[in-house]
């Protein structure tokens, strides 16, 4: 809109500042205490004015926070999360697009209907599940007696099982199914010309080689999107790896920042405390800053 | 090189029957252009041909190999598509040679391949530009080089050319005229426009709902439409068509706004009295000077100037007609002309099922 309205001007960006200002000022003090010495951050009220303490305090929360073991921890869970994410996503749109089976509209409002089903709800079953990802597998050959027939032909008790407790399967696996990715590659396949998909057939091209060699090529910009939303996502995990590792060795960052956390019988070192958080919070920053202009032009579906 | 043949051939979607049973035999080496109004089924036919499209019922056959049940890419033939599928994100060259790649032949058989395939089509400075750095003729040539290189043993086009503007469409309709007489494959090509179809066909077939009106040489069809629709569909201005009852010894026909007029060769009496449908091209009228008999009166409505010639909008009762005309007399709108035509070039159609008589065939 183009208008010429200096009173509304005036008032959208009071609204602008001060949702800044509410946004920033967390953010703010976090850094401000990060910088500070531990005498100065318990101070009351504690000063706005930045110390020169940022490093020592980093390092500090570097070696308790054992960031070593959980930064890789975070990293491989991550990007665990988005290529899982990102592959069974466009694999399950291209199915639905592109092949015409039975029930096919079926799968796709189950796929659909799972968006009102995040981790939290169906936590339990989850982990129950995670605790033997064969578990399903084996209920169905107990209720179709298979387990029993296997034992009396054979005499082996069939008891399947995968533990994923403690594990980057356990980390990961159970968070790849998404409905959010899954709807969005599909709203992109459905913009490709049928053409298209013609043409390679003409050309002799199987399904996986045009899934690869055409479509996959095509989703760059939506994928690129894709990534800093599935980034962030998965980087800020925290109730499922809490639920689901036990081995200090398998804890990520977020969890790790916990321990930062003074509890009543330590120095309340806020400081390091703080100086730990704007480590953890970098990494999903910098993806956004670095992929924000793909960021963009993925979601708006716009090519070049 | 192959020939093509259908042979009642339906196709459903659903419970909508489009194709209602047809039979076509496309010799080797011809080129043949499907016409017909959107909707007619033409393109399905073509996608039936390629194994896009499932065939309902029939058979389709390619050389002497029945194709129903193959898959596309063995089927030996190419496709060029109407918005051309060109893949957007690889070169000229990537996409002309995509299918040599698929096929895994060695890379210098390869790069002489699209080379020969774009020296042909004109087009070696562009191999290195994306789909989108082209444009649209140039589009349309890489789309003919993805089929050509292929050398296929027929050709495909669904309404390849309909995207350009009028100079280009002319001039690659002779470009495609010219490359089939150098590649002398089969091909087969579907459009709506008759010009399209009149110039560059060797075998006209005429569709309309899913059957096949009329099938020939363009001349043949332009001389003899089999059909009402046909004399409409074929010839541009389309052929006047005024209704008109058979004389009692059906030797002449009778209508509204004319006198009778006498036919050559005579319908029989056992139609006499028949309500029919006259047909006469525009371009077979003549103005003829008062007095001097001719076919019939007609008042002048107005006149379009085309340049070379100018066609003649008339009024005969109730019925219009178009005159095309080189004369180039000031007649005025209003004006009652006397208009004339050799017997010869009159068709007559039946009323009721718009099928050609055969019997008072003039032509």
């Amino acid at each position: 809109m183009i208008e010429r309205t200096p009173i509304l001007n005036a008032v959208t960006h009071t609204i602008l500042g001060v949702g800044l200002l509410v946004m920033c000022f967390p953010l703010v003090i976090a850094f401000v205490a990060a910088t500070l010495p531990y005498e100065a951050v318990i101070d009351v009220p504690m000063t706005l004015i930045p110390g020169g303490q940022l490093l020592e305090n980093a390092v500090k929360a570097w070696e308790r926070g054992e960031f070593a073991t959980q930064g890789v921890n975070s990293v491989i869970m991550t990007l665990g999360i988005l290529f899982g994410k990102i592959a069974c996503a466009s694999l399950t749109a291209f199915a639905i697009c592109y092949f015409n089976f039975r029930f096919r509209m079926l799968a796709f409002w189950l796929i659909f209907i799972t968006l009102m089903l995040p981790l939290e709800v169906r936590i339990v079953p989850t982990y129950e599940v995670a605790g033997n990802a064969l578990l399903p597998l084996q209920q169905l050959l107990d209720v179709l007696w298979l387990t029993d027939l296997v034992a009396w032909l054979s005499g082996v008790e069939i008891a399947l099982e995968w533990n994923l407790l403690d594990t980057y399967w356990g980390l990961t696996l159970p968070l790849f199914a998404s409905a959010t990715a899954t709807f969005l590659f599909r709203q992109f396949f459905l913009t490709i010309p049928e053409e298209l998909a013609e043409a390679a057939k003409m050309d002799g091209a199987g399904p996986l080689r045009f899934f690869f060699q055409i479509l996959l090529p095509l989703s760059k910009t939506n994928i690129a999107a894709l990534s800093v939303i599935m980034f962030v996502f998965g980087w800020n995990q925290y109730l499922w790896p809490l639920l689901i590792t036990t081995d200090p060795e398998m804890r990520t960052l977020v969890m790790g920042l916990e321990n930062l956390i003074p509890s009543e019988d330590e120095l309340p070192e806020w400081n390091v405390a703080m100086a730990g958080t704007l480590m953890v919070m970098l990494p999903p920053i910098v993806v956004v800053l670095v992929l924000q202009r793909w960021f963009v032009r993925g979601l708006l579906g716009g090519e070049k | 090189m192959a020939n093509v043949s259908m042979r009642q051939v339906r196709k459903s979607f659903g419970a909508t029957e489009v194709i209602h049973g047809i039979d076509i035999e496309i010799g080797d080496g011809e080129f043949a252009v499907i016409v017909g109004p959107s909707g007619c089924g033409k393109s399905t036919l073509l996608r039936m041909i390629a194994g896009l499209e499932a065939v309902t019922a029939g058979e389709v056959a390619i050389g002497d190999r029945v194709v129903n049940d193959l898959e596309p890419k063995e089927r030996d033939v190419a496709m060029v598509f109407q918005n051309y599928g060109l893949y957007p994100h690889m070169t000229a060259f990537q996409n002309i040679s995509y299918a040599l790649r698929i096929a895994r032949r060695s890379k210098a058989e390869i790069r002489e391949r699209v080379e020969r395939v774009a020296r042909i089509l004109g087009i070696e400075d562009l191999l290195a530009r994306k789909p989108s750095q082209l444009s649209g003729g140039q589009r349309q040539r890489v789309a003919m080089g993805r089929a050509i290189i292929r050398e296929p043993d027929v050709f495909l086009f669904d309404e390849p050319l309909s995207n350009l503007d009028a100079k280009l469409r002319s001039q690659m309709r002779v470009e495609i005229k010219r490359l089939h007489d150098e590649l002398k494959a089969t091909s087969i090509f579907v459009t709506h426009d008759q010009v399209e179809a009149m110039t560059m066909a060797d075998r006209l077939v005429v569709m309309n709902q899913g059957v096949i009106e009329q099938t020939g040489t363009p001349r043949q069809v332009y001389r003899r439409p089999g059909s009402t629709y046909v004399a409409g569909f074929i010839g541009a201005p389309a052929m006047n068509l005024l209704p008109a009852t058979l004389s009692d010894d059906g030797a002449a026909v009778e209508g509204r706004g004319m006198g009778r007029i006498a036919l050559p060769n005579g319908a029989g009496p056992d139609r006499s009295g028949r309500r029919v449908m006259l047909g006469v091209r525009p371009e077979h009228l003549a103005v003829v000077a008062d007095g001097s008999g001719g076919l019939l009166a007609a008042r002048l409505l107005y006149a379009e100037d085309l340049g070379a010639s100018r066609l003649l909008h008339c009024a005969v009762g109730e019925d219009e007609l178009i005159v095309h005309t080189q004369d180039e007399t000031g007649d005025r709108p209003g004006d009652t002309l006397r208009l004339a035509a050799d017997p010869a070039n009159l068709h007559l159609f039946d009323a009721e099922s718009g099928r050609r008589l055969e019997a008072v065939d003039g032509g």
